[in-house]
């Protein structure tokens, strides 16, 4: 069974089309990145999963529920991690653990849950005075209240510092461990790189992709250039080189040839000019990494 | 089934701010004070010990409303606007729970400060030897919290209607002008309008129905039978109904609206 299926949803507000039809099905037990840029309506899906809002059109299924129908079945086995919370100013952080506690009916232990988010020294501050990375933290121990079947974290690095975002990762990957799937949303690859099995690439409302990270890399090194300065004329081994296999573009410049191929073909290419009797005189080449790949994908987004 | 919780966090952040000893220590002041001049009079033979309702009624026209709109008017919407209710809707909670336990935790305030006031109140009557006309104090307990609930509930359905604290305010001050002082002129101007724009030769028998219609209204009318003895049944029935019709209506509104909006 799928965890989270999302069919056509569609939401507006008045005239902006903040999603324009997201179908996406996250299956149980992955961890599955929400990539996009600011405003592309990565936290518009999250609060429809969560139903904060509700959807225009579509859609939503979270462990088996309609999340329009059954919202406190779905939050009874989802933890979430929202983004623009606030704590409640009268309570300590281990009071907020008590709460959540008793609201899910678990029978966890506050200080055990703290101590893994890393907020157990202070555990008996009052929540009012956290920081933002601490707040960050109260809200993920909140969120492993029950041991959820889902966890869905919008933008979890926020405020984090360098041992936060680490800890939120190792985290993220026990509970994976465990059978937990984990939905987060990030603006940024590198965190998502780090722990994602899958990814979905938003833009301005539309998934533009959706694919192993694997599967984006491939992509991305398909798109791979070599650059190769000849003495000769490189029409003489142009049809040479386009014959090999990896190949897919050959263009004359001058006495260049550039040749998009995948990574591995590169060194095939320069064998087969030199068997060709053409001198190499320099070559170059330019890697299309994830991040370019990132941003080709959600270029001209707002 | 949740909404328990959250009225128990209610109750426990007033305590924890300490908003529930502020308010049941004007009450109880307010109280003792009236209570302390009623007790004067008694002694130089000027009033009966009956009269104490008297004293207790002149504070709860005006604090009680305010205090149940002041209670309840931000209640939901601050949690709204500054994202806690995003960190409590991501418990495993309704937004039926949200609307009925702050309905209920901070109805509780409400009654334990109305209890502090009466009680202190009634402290000074006990300690100056006086006595303590009971069933007239049971009776002005039950209509003062009848008062206090209907005014609680209607700044709860404002407080999820709106999506800002400042109209919530608006909303709530509207709402005390019209039902405590503006409502008293309309059942007249209706009967004018009903007699053709001239001033009618007797009084439409449903004016005092129509008046009544404002918690304010139908709680002074509750007070008679507690004041003096004869009273028209009818119209206390019809009164408890009113506060009672506030009660449930007002924050059903406001659920009804709170639901269909995004968060």
């Amino acid at each position: 069974m799928s965890a989270i299926a999302l069919q056509n949803v569609t939401k507006r507000f008045g005239d902006v089309h903040a999603l324009r039809g997201i179908d996406m099905t996250v299956e149980s037990g992955e961890v599955f990145g929400f990539l996009g840029p600011n405003g592309a309506g990565k936290s518009t899906t999250i609060d429809i999963l969560l139903h904060y809002t509700h959807p225009s059109s579509g859609s939503v299924d979270v462990l088996g529920h309609d999340v329009t129908e059954a919202p406190v079945a779905v939050r009874e086995r989802v933890g979430i991690l929202p983004e623009g919370f606030a704590p409640f100013e009268t309570m300590t952080g281990r009071q907020h653990l008590a709460y959540a506690i008793e609201a899910a009916d678990a029978d966890d232990e506050p200080g055990a849950l703290l101590e893994r988010v890393g907020l157990a020294d202070a555990a008996d501050r009052s929540a009012a005075a956290y920081s933002t990375g601490m707040t960050q933290r109260l809200a993920l121990a909140m969120a492993l209240v029950g041991s959820p079947d889902v966890l869905i974290l919008d933008e979890p690095s926020t405020g984090l510092d360098p041992h936060g975002v680490r800890r939120m990762r190792e985290i993220v990957r026990t509970e994976r461990d465990r059978g937990t799937t984990v939905f987060f949303s990030s603006h940024i690859l590198a965190q998502v790189e780090a722990v994602a099995d899958r990814v979905a690439i938003l833009r301005a409302g539309d998934l533009v992709a959706v694919d192993t990270i694997d599967g984006l890399r491939e992509t991305a090194d398909a798109g791979s250039e070599l650059i190769v300065d000849l003495t000769g004329e490189p029409a003489a081994v142009a049809p040479a080189v386009a014959s090999l296999d990896g190949v897919s573009t050959v263009d004359e410049r001058d006495d260049t040839l550039v040749v998009g191929c995948t990574a591995d073909a590169k060194l095939r290419v320069l064998d087969e000019i030199r068997a060709a009797g053409a001198t190499i005189r320099d070559f170059s080449t330019g890697e299309t990494s994830l991040e370019e790949l990132f941003v080709s994908y959600t270029e001209g987004a707002t | 089934m949740n909404w328990q919780l959250i009225a128990r966090k209610e109750l426990g952040d007033a305590i924890r701010n300490r908003q529930l000893y502020a308010l049941a220590a004007t009450f109880a002041l307010i109280f003792a004070v009236l209570a302390e001049l009623h007790v004067r009079q008694v002694d130089r033979g000027y009033a009966g010990s009956s009269n104490l309702i008297d004293y207790f009624a002149l504070p709860s026209v005006l604090l009680v409303p305010v205090a149940g709109l002041l209670l309840a008017s931000s209640a939901i919407v601050r949690r709204r606007s500054n994202g806690q209710l995003t960190l409590l809707l991501g418990l495993p909670h309704d937004r039926r729970d949200i609307v009925l336990g702050t309905y209920v935790g901070r109805y509780a305030i409400l009654v334990v400060s109305l209890l502090a006031g009466v009680f202190a109140g009634l402290a000074v009557v006990f300690v100056t030897g006086h006595t303590i006309p009971t069933t007239a104090v049971l009776g002005y307990l039950l209509a003062s919290a009848g008062l206090g609930l209907a005014y609680l509930a209607i700044a709860i359905g404002i407080s999820a209607t709106v999506r800002t604290q400042t109209w919530a305010t608006f909303a709530v001050f509207g709402a005390l002008l019209l039902l405590l002082f503006v409502w008293r002129f309309v059942p007249d101007g209706l009967a004018y309008a009903a007699a053709g724009f001239e001033e009618p030769v007797t009084q439409p028998w449903w004016t005092s129905y129509v008046g009544a219609l404002s918690p304010s209204l139908a709680y002074e009318r509750l007070l008679v039978p507690v004041l003096e003895s004869d009273a028209d049944r009818s119209m206390v029935w019809f009164s408890a109904a009113v506060l009672l019709g506030w009660a449930v209506l007002a924050p059903l509104i406001g659920y009804r609206r709170f639901v269909a909006t995004d968060l």
